[in-house]
């Protein structure tokens, strides 16, 4: 059976996005007063732009054989909790400091990302991973190579 | 001393151990991403301060090249680059480890990194004065033009989505503009935003690009990664040397292209591997496999990146103009040991340090085969044996710390997780993350060619001239016309020649 035509929806609604957001630039360029600072940008706004309208226009006038989309596998939850936490991270080492902030968020994340039954003894081995891991991190990247990572504020 | 005395200089108990201490540290330091070979060096300095320069400078080397080739074991095995240089390597790398090829994979990276870094060591030893006027020949226009040949590989990585690999390779140059202008110093597209002041990183946005995704899937099924043989093949030595051998073009060519890449000031490793890349697509009667796991593509990023270090070594020995990041921390080392570098240097009293440092250079490349074969095998194992309860906190948290590193900036690791996020979904509706990178990598370098060079043109009353005219220039928008369009000709002539035969048959 010949596959279906259809248009990209996704893809022209990505498209448009990057129309905005190259309007917004594009916008924002006549702010600047030197030439040399928006030459640049400016000329790829224009061709940005230029090609997220080619591609709109071309999708409406031919839409393509029908690709199946990748299905989303797996636990969406899951997804987002890992980029939340990761989020999390970032917003709170500076006020927490490296190590209980890193302890914490590898702790959770371990929990996020485990898929078979706890015991007792699983636990206290991840654990002490958990606890090696962000240590080991601590001491190759403050100690050794003197990355002045966020201290603990007591 | 003669050229024997160097050779023996080069290969006592001290320079032997000082120089496997250094590939064996920069190997693991290259592994980690964020921390990249520059830093390495810069924090390793001080030691060589009390030792005599020519050990200095192969302990510096040394480092260089380990952390160089470490890059390939991130951006294999997990699909992130340790180093910029390693970018390349992530197109069939990862996708190699996928299908359960990691192993060769990682061993191929190693036997090239080894070739390529002999061929850009044996251009620093034979040809470095005169190959160092290759970098007074390049103005902004030819760097312009050869981010766009970078840029041009976009026709090669966009997966059948041309468009949408133009338009996401235009996204990442627009990220790039973010904040302060790379010509006037105007602070630009900020929109008010203190923390965008200082720009989107662009090793920390490459990141989150190629890193949060594979997180992000990983964490949401219970299966493993990468693909996993049931049976022991270890290193798969004999596999990689067979198909070397058999590309052995490609890994010349992609070493000679590492090398000359490395002596242009400020182009580095990433545009070396990206550059050979193309070239070995374009000239590979397996075009179409690129991108899917085709070895040829790490042999020639690999080959590539390694043959820098000797390339990058020329201009900076010979003109004082360092070719890449790490050769600026080694040139100020070298001026703190009372060094003044030089043609001179090749010929005068001092002549022995850089012809033991060279003969250094040579053993340390050949150590990195051991050493990386060993490491490559534990990095494999480990990555491939440990839960992913593990593995997804332990990346996550190096890509945070890592981005962190680069610039003690926590708003880098938000600006990298949400570019993760975003690449992500781009991903998932046709737009990949590798345009995107191309695009934040060679902006840089592309706005400012194109900008001095739009300079030079107006002062002289021809732009057009100015890009279109210079023979360099002329050279290299041939090759881009070539790498573009040579893989859509080839495919219309195998279309027409297949009815033909068929009909002959």
């Amino acid at each position: 059976m010949p596959a279906k035509r259809e248009y990209d929806a996704p893809g022209i609604i990505l498209a448009a996005i990057f129309i905005l957001i190259a309007g917004i630039f594009l916008n924002d360029s006549r702010t600047l007063v030197d030439s040399d600072s928006y030459v640049f940008p400016a000329a790829i706004c224009t061709l940005m732009i230029g090609l997220s309208i080619g591609f709109i226009v071309w999708n409406l006038l031919k839409p393509h054989p029908d690709k199946e989309a990748t299905p989303v596998m797996g636990s969406t939850p899951r997804r987002i909790g890992l980029v939340a936490l990761m989020l999390v991270s970032a917003f709170i080492m500076p006020y927490v400091g490296f190590l209980p902030a890193g302890i914490g968020v590898f702790a959770t994340l371990m929990v996020l990302a485990m898929f078979e039954p706890w015991t007792l003894k699983r636990a206290l081995t991840y654990a002490l991973v958990c606890v090696a891991i962000v240590t080991g991190f601590y001491v190759i990247f403050d100690i050794v190579f003197l990355v002045p990572l966020p201290e603990m504020p007591f | 001393m003669h050229g024997i005395d160097y050779v023996l200089e080069a290969i006592s108990f001290y320079h032997i151990s000082i120089a496997l201490a250094g590939v064996a540290a920069g190997t693991v330091i290259g592994a980690l991403p964020g921390l990249t070979a520059t830093m390495a060096i810069a924090v390793l300095v001080p030691l060589t301060f009390s030792m005599k320069p020519a050990s200095a400078l192969i302990l510096m080397g040394a480092i260089y090249t380990g952390a160089i080739y470490g890059g390939a074991y991130s951006a294999i095995l997990l699909k992130t680059p340790g180093t910029p240089s390693a970018i390349a390597t992530t197109f069939d790398g990862y996708p190699m480890a996928k299908r359960g090829d990691g192993d060769l994979a990682v061993t191929l990276a190693c036997t090239s990194s080894v070739l390529g870094g002999l061929i850009g060591a044996g251009f620093l030893l034979g040809l470095a004065p005169p190959l160092a006027k290759i970098a007074l020949a390049f103005g902004p226009v030819e760097y312009f033009w050869l981010a766009i040949f970078g840029l041009s590989l976009i026709s090669a990585l966009s997966e059948g989505h041309m468009v949408k690999g133009l338009i996401g390779g235009c996204f990442g140059m627009l990220l790039t503009t973010i904040g302060v202008a790379e010509v006037s110093a105007d602070i630009r597209y900020t929109f008010g935003s203190q923390t965008l002041i200082g720009g989107i990183e662009p090793v920390s946005a490459l990141i989150g690009l190629y890193c949060i995704p594979v997180l992000i899937d990983l964490v949401a099924t219970p299966a493993r990664h990468l693909k996993v043989s049931s049976e022991s093949r270890g290193f798969r030595l004999r596999e990689a040397l067979a198909l070397s051998w058999r590309h052995k073009f490609n890994l010349i060519r992609s070493s000679v292209i590492g090398t000359i890449v490395g002596i242009l000031p400020g182009a580095g490793g990433s545009i070396a591997g990206l550059v050979a890349y193309s070239e070995a697509r374009r000239s590979s009667r397996r075009t179409d496999y690129f991108g899917t796991g085709e070895p040829e593509g790490v042999m020639a990023s690999e080959s590539a990146n390694n043959a820098t270090v000797g390339g990058g070594f020329i201009p900076t020995l010979v003109l004082g103009i360092p070719g890449t990041p790490p050769d600026a921390v080694i040139l100020g080392a070298l001026l703190v040991q009372g060094i003044r570098t030089g043609p001179n240097l090749f010929v005068g009293d001092e002549s022995s340090i850089v012809y033991v440092f060279i003969a250094g250079l040579f053993v340390a490349t050949l150590l990195m085969l051991p050493t990386g074969l060993l490491i490559g095998r534990y990095a494999y194992r480990f990555i491939i044996n440990v839960p992913k309860a593990v593995l997804v906190p332990t990346v996550a948290f190096m890509t945070i710390i890592g981005t962190y590193a680069i610039r003690n900036n926590m708003s880098d690791v938000v600006i990298m997780i949400l570019l993760g996020a975003i690449g992500w979904i781009l991903d998932r509706y046709g737009f990949k993350p590798s345009p995107i990178v191309l695009g934040l990598i060679l902006s840089r370098i592309a706005e400012q060619g194109f900008v001095q060079g739009w300079t030079i043109g107006k002062a002289r009353g021809n732009v057009v001239a100015e890009f279109f005219a210079r023979p360099i220039s002329l050279g290299i928008i041939a090759f881009i016309c070539v790498s573009m369009f040579y893989p859509i000709i080839a495919r219309r002539w195998k279309l027409k020649e297949e009815p033909q035969n068929a009909r002959e048959t």
